[in-house]
């Protein structure tokens, strides 16, 4: 052993040291809370015309161009299958009930989507204090391309439909089932900022 | 009475540079050795078109792992053992950069998972996303490794800082790369590219933390030097994988984009050649300016 290594060190040194395990320990901290903070970052989405507004994730695309929906978002990074937030409006009677809606809707997918299957129906409350009902279904994602050659995907997706005057507001989720629950709090979040 | 042997020639006077390994000389060596093998065996694959059974590409990818363990131990520790003065417990701090990259950053990285909500930020956040992520965990532990375990007793010149600075991150960037073997599909070409750029950028980033590690053993160590190091290091630790994800898609076109790995390449060729250039000329300034002021007090 060398006789400088038994030298105690320095208040100096002690204090350089000390600093690099502070920063580094800060600086990982930070790292988690900016990586939430570019997670759950959001951008509003305004439909005076149909009167809703939201804010839906930054980094995902929103489409209004399709007529059957006021608004879709879906994330790009979730191929095979993109993790998606779609809102739309059906026009309803007066004696229209949201059980009535889900039944349309299970009867249209059905015939639509292959292997459907409705899972369950519960009844919700919104964060708005809104009452509705939810429903969760599965169905097999099939690509449209048949050069890809791909496997059919099993997608989960939940329903939650709301009434108001001559218009039912159904806000439906959908991803691949293995990230269902993964991705639901941008579902989540979502409806905390919906307003209509 | 002793008589003193007669010499034909005169005895050398036995200084820092003759008793120890040089190690920058050994650094570039190995630096070049394991480019010049990854570029031959790209090329080759290219030309040859090869196409190996995948059992066996991952074998190989496995082995190619390895190769830069092997190039330090045949090139750097061969050299050390033949000095006058070998540095002591290289080997001890190599197993232990291994050890914290295996049992501590690879558990972090997936954590952080850092390309899934990283891939798609501004250029900006991405590298101050991963330089607050995978850049200061990767340092930090290096850094540790060295601070705890050959810091008080082996650090008597700053090219020792250096050499086990380079042992720890040999080791870190093996643990890196037998994690990326075992848990990826590629053909052996592209493998041995990612390989390469992760003990490239490893290898040269950590003179940096050997550098303000040997500033850490004067009394009189500004207390924000190390901190400072390791930011640095971390910084360029980002900037090595948000540049070289750049690079590599290249022929960005209306309908498709291509991309070429080797141009990862170049990213690491670049930081090997600018931070060990700028750390060697730092290290020997360093050293002069001390000599210098030395021979002033006496």
């Amino acid at each position: 052993m060398r006789a400088e290594e038994l030298t105690p060190l320095s208040l100096r040194q002690r204090l350089a040291n000390y600093l690099v395990i502070l920063a580094a320990f800060a600086a990982v901290a930070y790292g988690f809370i900016y990586r939430n903070s570019i997670i759950s970052a959001t951008f509003p989405f305004i439909n005076r015309e149909a009167g809703i507004t939201a804010r839906y994730p930054a980094r995902w695309l929103l489409d209004e161009s399709d007529s059957r929906f006021v608004l879709r978002a879906q994330d790009p990074d979730t191929l095979p299958f993109k993790t998606a937030i779609r809102l739309q409006l059906i026009p309803i009677g007066q004696d229209a009930r949201p059980a009535d809606i889900l039944d349309l809707l299970d009867i249209d997918r059905a015939a639509r989507l292959p292997a459907y299957r409705s899972l369950s129906r519960t009844p919700t409350v919104l964060p708005g204090g809104q009452r509705g009902q939810q429903m969760i279904y599965a169905y097999a994602y099939i690509d449209p391309n048949p050069f890809l050659q791909a496997e059919p995907i099993t997608v989960r997706a939940l329903d939650l439909v709301v009434l108001r005057t001559g218009q039912a507001v159904v806000i439906t989720y959908e991803a691949k089932a293995d990230v269902f629950e993964k991705h639901k709090h941008y579902f989540e979040s979502f409806l905390r900022s919906l307003t209509f | 009475m002793t008589s003193q042997p007669y010499l034909l020639t005169p005895q050398r006077e036995a200084s820092e540079g003759n008793q120890s390994r040089r190690v920058w000389r050994t650094a570039w060596l190995e630096a070049l050795l394991l480019l010049t093998i990854t570029a031959a065996l790209v090329f080759g694959a290219r030309l040859l078109a090869l196409r190996l059974p995948a059992d066996l590409e991952r074998a190989f990818s496995f082995a190619y792992a390895l190769l830069p363990l092997g190039l330090w131990l045949g090139i750097s520790y061969a050299a050390e053992r033949r000095a006058l003065q070998p540095r002591r417990n290289l080997i001890a701090v190599v197993m232990l950069g291994g050890l914290v990259a295996s049992g501590v950053a690879v558990p972090l990285s997936a954590i952080f998972a850092a390309e899934e909500w990283l891939s798609t930020a501004s250029g900006l956040d991405r590298i101050i996303g991963y330089t607050l992520t995978t850049g200061i965990v990767h340092e930090f532990l290096k850094y540790a490794v060295l601070r705890y375990s050959v810091w008080r007793t082996e650090f008597n010149t700053r090219l020792d800082a250096v050499a086990y600075a380079i042992a720890a991150a040999i080791g870190f960037a093996t643990a890196l790369n037998i994690h990326f073997a075992l848990n990826n599909v590629l053909s052996l070409p592209s493998a041995a590219l990612r390989m390469t750029e992760i003990t490239l950028a490893q290898v040269a980033i950590s003179p940096i933390l050997g550098f303000v590690l040997y500033e850490l053993r004067k009394p009189n160590v500004f207390v924000l030097t190390p901190t400072l190091g390791l930011l640095i290091a971390a910084l360029l630790n980002a900037l090595t994988i948000v540049i070289r994800a750049g690079l590599i898609v290249s022929g960005l076109s209306r309908t498709s984009t291509s991309n070429n790995a080797i141009y990862g390449l170049g990213m690491a060729v670049f930081i090997v050649v600018v931070l060990f250039s700028a750390l060697s000329f730092l290290v020997r300034a360093a050293d002069e300016r001390e000599m210098l002021r030395a021979g002033e007090v006496r």
